[in-house]
């Protein structure tokens, strides 16, 4: 990779995320003009100061977050498996962390504004990122790794929907069915708060572990030859990943295939190498969950289209892309 | 007197709960280019591994006297590389890039490599003969391109000590004739070099010294000459071979497979 071109793509993915927010901030059910946006901000004064202030700017920030948490992730894993088709989501975590939520709030030990919330979600995502590597195995194939994957998020759906079955209260209900969907409608800074510690601690670990991840191109007996603790890395990816998404989840609910999408899109312009992905991945899943949730507020619709079904619209037709076309990706990984 | 390269002491391994290495004493001198041969499953790899420090063992392992169990993971490796039979590449990374990896346990990192840094990677990749891959993605090689390229990598390192599964299984006979030749100029460098290899008559004609693992004993550890006679190429290989001196140095053809009674 040519050392001109390294700033080229995080400098324009900045362009990018700067022109999405302010357009994220200006679009919706009541726009602003950019004077109204920028004297807003300022001031935090009159209607517009009022609907950036409580709706629109924590609303942006939380995607922002979930975004770049979500292609960190998603990138993260795919250097640890070696493998291009990793995701969050087939491990399962979302669903799982969903399921921890719900729980909590269904037993009612807690609002949807308590930290109880992320940790049930961060547990939840811990025991089905753990549940899928000990079942696929040190070195799993992707065969080995959908599969299992496809078993936990299958398990974890189904314990969802029987706590919903269960449910007594149809408009709570309705409520959790909508949070499950995936949506920053109506997030607060208080939303932001309570997930930004989990996304950040995880982000903070995955980032340390660039230089093992590029070790581990060449598998993890010449990784752990090259000084590489595998053993300690593959926790800490794995831990810090659950954390990241399960606090995400608890605030935004699921939205898929971003961190299958995000590295993708950058590879071509980085390159391989899963170090350099990492934080391109992160800008990358920012901007794509940032757009997503624009379009769920600006398509006309008799209510707001929820922005996981947006991602997942433009998600799926790409991961059965990458599955057809991408073949050289899969040169390393046993089928 | 200087202490062996590698030396060990009643080492036994484990893989899925089989004994694989029976209590194994071996020492390695400094300075030598040393082959261990063996029939399939014989444990060769095993014994390779465990040097290397990548799987639990009992016995004592020690690498230039320093014991390998008080070794940090970085320390260790600075001291021996190891280069994995049929090691993959899991990302299309340019071949330079994947050769600079080897600089990893002297605290390298890509994009600010030292000057001495990018010396032993452009080294590296003249003496395995791959200067015009330098910018292929590694995933896209044929089999003996990588096995060079990941044999590269290896030599990197420039650690004390290099540990080699199989480096010569993939290469066409020229490569393999070069790759030996390179192992041998390693040594001669100071470096002690132990190959993992089925090709007898290459581990013949360049090894300082031959090692016979059979069953996870180590039966044979001497000279090329000495030790591949045709009892031992019987019992251990159940091969009758042509064993000729050329040029001073023993030529060898495995020619009749045995029928076991």
């Amino acid at each position: 990779m040519a050392p001109r071109r390294r700033w080229l793509l995080p400098a324009a993915l900045v362009g990018t995320l700067t022109v999405l927010a302010l357009a994220s901030l200006a679009l919706g059910s009541a726009p602003l003009s950019p004077a109204e946006v920028v004297s807003g901000l300022l001031t935090g004064e009159g209607v517009p100061g009022v609907i950036l202030r409580d709706i629109r700017l924590p609303r942006t920030l939380l995607a922002l977050l979930v975004g770049a948490t979500l292609g960190l992730s998603g990138a993260a894993l795919q250097g640890l498996l070696r493998n291009p088709l990793a995701d969050p989501a087939l491990f399962g975590a979302p669903q799982a962390a969903a399921l921890g939520a719900v729980q909590v709030i269904y037993s009612g030990l807690a609002g949807t504004l308590s930290l109880a919330l992320p940790a049930a979600a961060v547990v939840g995502a811990l025991a089905s990122v753990a549940l899928v590597v000990t079942v696929a195995g040190r070195d799993p194939g992707i065969t080995v790794l959908l599969l299992a994957g496809l078993a936990v998020s299958s398990l974890a759906g189904a314990g969802t929907s029987a706590a919903l079955s269960l449910s007594s209260n149809p408009y709570a209900l309705t409520e959790i069915v909508f949070w499950l969907l995936g949506s920053f409608e109506d997030r607060s800074f208080a939303h932001l708060f309570l997930a930004a510690p989990f996304a950040l601690a995880g982000s903070a670990v995955i980032l340390m572990q660039g230089e093992a991840l590029r070790a581990l191109t060449l598998g993890e007996d010449t990784a752990r030859s090259l000084g590489v603790e595998v053993r300690r890395v593959r926790l800490a990816l794995v831990g810090a990943v659950a954390v990241a998404v399960g606090g995400c989840v608890a605030v935004s609910g699921a939205i898929g295939f971003v961190g299958l999408v995000a590295p993708h899109l950058v590879r071509n312009a980085v390159g391989a190498d899963p170090r350099a992905v990492l934080v391109p991945a992160a800008l990358a899943g920012a901007a794509l969950t940032l757009a997503a949730d624009i379009v769920a507020r600006i398509i006309p619709a008799g209510t707001e289209l929820k922005v996981g079904a947006v991602t997942a619209m433009l998600g799926v037709p790409f991961f059965l892309w990458i599955v057809a076309h991408r073949r050289d990706l899969f040169a390393g990984t046993a089928g | 007197m200087t202490d062996p390269a590698l030396q060990l002491e009643q080492v036994s391994a484990s893989l899925g709960g089989r004994l694989v290495l029976h209590a194994i004493d071996w020492a390695v001198p400094a300075g030598c280019f040393v082959c261990v041969v063996g029939p399939n499953g014989a444990g060769k790899s095993t014994l390779l591994r465990a040097a290397a420090g990548l799987i639990p063992s009992q016995g004592s392992i020690r690498l230039g006297g320093e014991p390998l169990a008080g070794l940090g993971s970085s320390a260790r490796a600075r001291r021996a590389a190891y280069l994995p039979q049929d090691g993959g590449i899991g990302w299309p990374l340019p071949v330079r890039d994947v050769i600079a990896l080897g600089r990893m346990p002297r605290g390298a990192r890509l994009g600010s490599l030292s000057q001495a840094d990018v010396a032993a990677v452009a080294a590296a990749m003249r003496r395995m003969d791959v200067d015009h891959l330098a910018d292929r993605p590694a995933t896209e090689l044929s089999g003996g391109e990588r096995a060079r390229v990941l044999m590269a990598r290896a030599l990197a390192v420039e650690a004390a000590l290099l540990l080699a599964d199989e480096p010569a299984a993939a290469l066409d006979p020229r490569h393999q004739l070069a790759i030996m030749a390179e192992l041998r100029a390693e040594a001669r460098a100071g470096r002690t070099v132990v190959a993992v290899l089925h090709d007898l008559a290459l581990a013949a004609r360049f090894a300082d010294r031959i090692a016979v693992v059979a069953d996870g004993c180590l039966v044979a550890d001497g000279a090329p000459g000495s030790v591949l006679e045709p009892g031992l190429l019987d019992r251990v290989f159940r091969i009758s071979a042509i064993v000729e001196t050329r040029d001073g140095q023993p030529l060898i053809v495995p020619w009749i497979g045995l029928v076991d009674d």
